[in-house]
């Protein structure tokens, strides 16, 4: 499907992937539906898209609540008229020791995580069938497949949405509704705000587990899936790697993920205190797209590296075969 | 003035369950006047129709939900099905009443309106109105669109060709099974509104006499030959084309 002029709603469009899609659909000259909770950072982000050069609307919306979800569907139609792709974007998380997460919080990471994806997809699919065509995105991780100490109820989502979008694909299959796609994202770690806003119950601060990507290339993989959707998409060749690696050694690949989840992705000496992070209130703010790890300068210098790591090796090889 | 398309603005209706897109030449104050294109085109072709008509109105050139910038459907809508949808963003935008110029297959879907929302029909002008029942075949009408080609300006071709890769083969050939089927010559005698069939001299698509018998068969009709063009009269004689409408704008009828 073509971007330009095409609606797009995105779910989660106030930070970090969500808010890096809406900027991407509308530099494509998309019309862009923004959903989250924070009506601040919407408002904000409609004027960076319209901006781009594409028309935007902001609709605060918590999608824990079905009747908002559907009305944000409602907003869409009646502003722009249809609704040809439907990005589920709005994800939270929490980090802790199984047995210290309050069940509270454990159930309101399902429910936005889970729930969340649920009610955008029972929203946006009866307007895409009625159309006969549309796409639906819904942005998991590959920690649905690569398994991670900690975030239980993060990766049980994660997980639960990919095997969603599979059984929601099964169900167009069998009605016959050909035009109608379902696309499953699965970002590595993304320099995002996702990890200052997280809930944590551990006692050390949460950091980006590198190799870290940009928000901006897991947009641009979710604006190609719109021109030509593919069932599942790994962003980050180390995502990629992970994911093979889980399915090849499954059993390596999990203690060897336990051993680097506790070494790199918490501070070993900067501690957190206890905190529910934006799970039941959201951040405040504007919001922004990147969390500030550097994930252009990181993927720039592994560039680099690869380069010189390559190049170096052919000049060697050559030598040595002289 | 315009952008680099030619056209001063382009406008998006959320009407007939779709996202309409419209592009606009003129001051926003003047009477309007909105076209409809015929099958496989989008509002491009009116192009020089607008400019032409700069002064005097404000030309609206929609594209019907499948066309140009509008997406459509995944089934493609019949004839009926685009004239509702017309009709939907007619009182979505509020303009009906406006003079309605129509080219081709685009005349039957203005024809099929006054079936069912005659209330929305203001002056209208048919510009080659289709399909002429004496030649009611896709043979026919092909070996006619082939004998119409020497007489159309060749920079009409890279314009259509756009609107075409933008329809598909698929709509393309279904809306004109649509079109074949459709009894406009029935639907003549619903057009309450006065109304002027304009045909080119060369067009072999629309013979003489069967735009004689259009023009004929509506209760308020008149026809206009334009000398020296073929089919598409909007695109190779606009001038010609705007003076026929202009005095519909002054006077709300011929």
């Amino acid at each position: 499907m073509r971007v330009r002029d095409a609606v797009v709603v995105v779910t989660g469009a106030s930070s970090g992937i969500g808010r890096a899609t809406a900027l991407a659909c509308s530099g494509k000259g998309a019309a862009v539906v923004l959903a989250a909770r924070r009506e601040e950072a919407l408002q904000q982000v409609a004027r960076e898209c319209e901006a781009a050069g594409g028309v935007a609307v902001a609709v605060p919306t918590d999608v824990t609540d079905a009747d908002a979800v559907l009305a944000l569907a409602g907003r869409a139609v009646q502003r722009f008229g249809r609704i040809d792709v439907w990005v589920n974007c709005a994800a939270v998380t929490a980090f802790a020791p199984f047995q210290e997460i309050p069940l509270e919080d454990f159930r309101r990471v399902l429910d936005v995580d889970v729930m969340g994806y649920v009610h955008g997809a029972r929203a946006a699919l009866p307007r895409l069938r009625e159309q006969g065509t549309g796409v639906l995105i819904n942005v998991s991780s590959i920690v649905s497949v690569v398994p991670q100490p900690y975030t239980h109820a993060y990766s049980m989502s994660k997980a639960a949405v990919r095997v969603l979008s599979a059984s929601l694909r099964q169900e167009l299959r069998l009605d016959g509704a050909k035009g109608v796609k379902v696309c499953t994202v699965m970002p590595a770690t993304i320099d995002t705000p996702f990890f200052d806003h997280t809930a944590n119950y551990t006692g050390r601060k949460a950091k980006a587990m590198p190799p870290v990507y940009s928000a901006e290339r897991v947009a641009r993989t979710i604006v190609n899936l719109i021109r030509v959707p593919r069932r599942e998409v790994v962003v980050g060749p180390m995502g990629r790697n992970l994911v093979l690696q889980a399915k090849l050694a499954p059993g390596f690949t999990e203690r060897m993920m336990a051993l680097q989840v506790d070494k790199t992705h918490l501070y070993r000496n900067t501690p957190a205190p206890a905190g529910q992070g934006n799970l039941f209130e959201p951040a405040p703010g504007t919001g922004s797209v990147s969390g500030g790890w550097h994930g252009k300068r990181q993927t720039a210098l592994r560039r680099g590296a690869s380069l010189a790591l390559l190049t170096g090796s052919v000049a060697v090889a050559r030598r040595w075969a002289r | 003035m315009g952008s680099l398309s030619g056209w001063d603005g382009h406008e998006f209706t959320a009407a007939a369950g779709t996202r309409v897109h419209a592009a606009l030449i003129g001051p926003a104050d003047a009477p309007a006047v909105v076209c409809v294109h015929g099958l496989g085109c989008s509002h491009r072709y009116f192009r020089p129709l607008a400019q032409a008509l700069r002064g005097d109105a404000r030309v609206v050139a929609l594209d019907l939900p499948g066309f140009g910038r509008t997406r459509g459907p995944a089934d493609t809508l019949d004839v009926r099905g685009l004239s509702r949808a017309l009709a939907d963003w007619l009182r979505a935008t509020a303009r009906g009443g406006a003079v309605l110029v129509a080219n081709s297959n685009g005349c039957q879907v203005a024809v099929d309106l006054a079936v069912h929302s005659p209330q929305l029909l203001g002056p209208l002008v048919l510009v080659g109105p289709t399909i002429d029942r004496r030649a009611r075949s896709a043979a026919q009408q092909f070996a006619r669109l082939v004998a119409d080609q020497p007489w159309e300006r060749p920079t009409l071709g890279p314009v259509l060709a756009r609107d075409w890769i933008a329809c598909g083969a698929r709509r393309y050939v279904q809306t004109f099974a649509y079109m074949l089927a459709d009894p406009i010559e029935r639907k003549l005698r619903h057009v309450p509104v006065p109304t002027i069939v304009v045909r080119g001299r060369r067009d072999p698509i629309v013979s003489r006499t069967w735009a004689q018998e259009v023009a004929l068969g509506l209760p308020r009709g008149r026809l206009e030959e334009v000398p020296g063009v073929g089919h598409t009269v909007n695109w190779s004689a606009p001038e010609h084309l705007a003076g026929i409408v202009r005095p519909l704008l002054a006077r709300g009828g011929p």
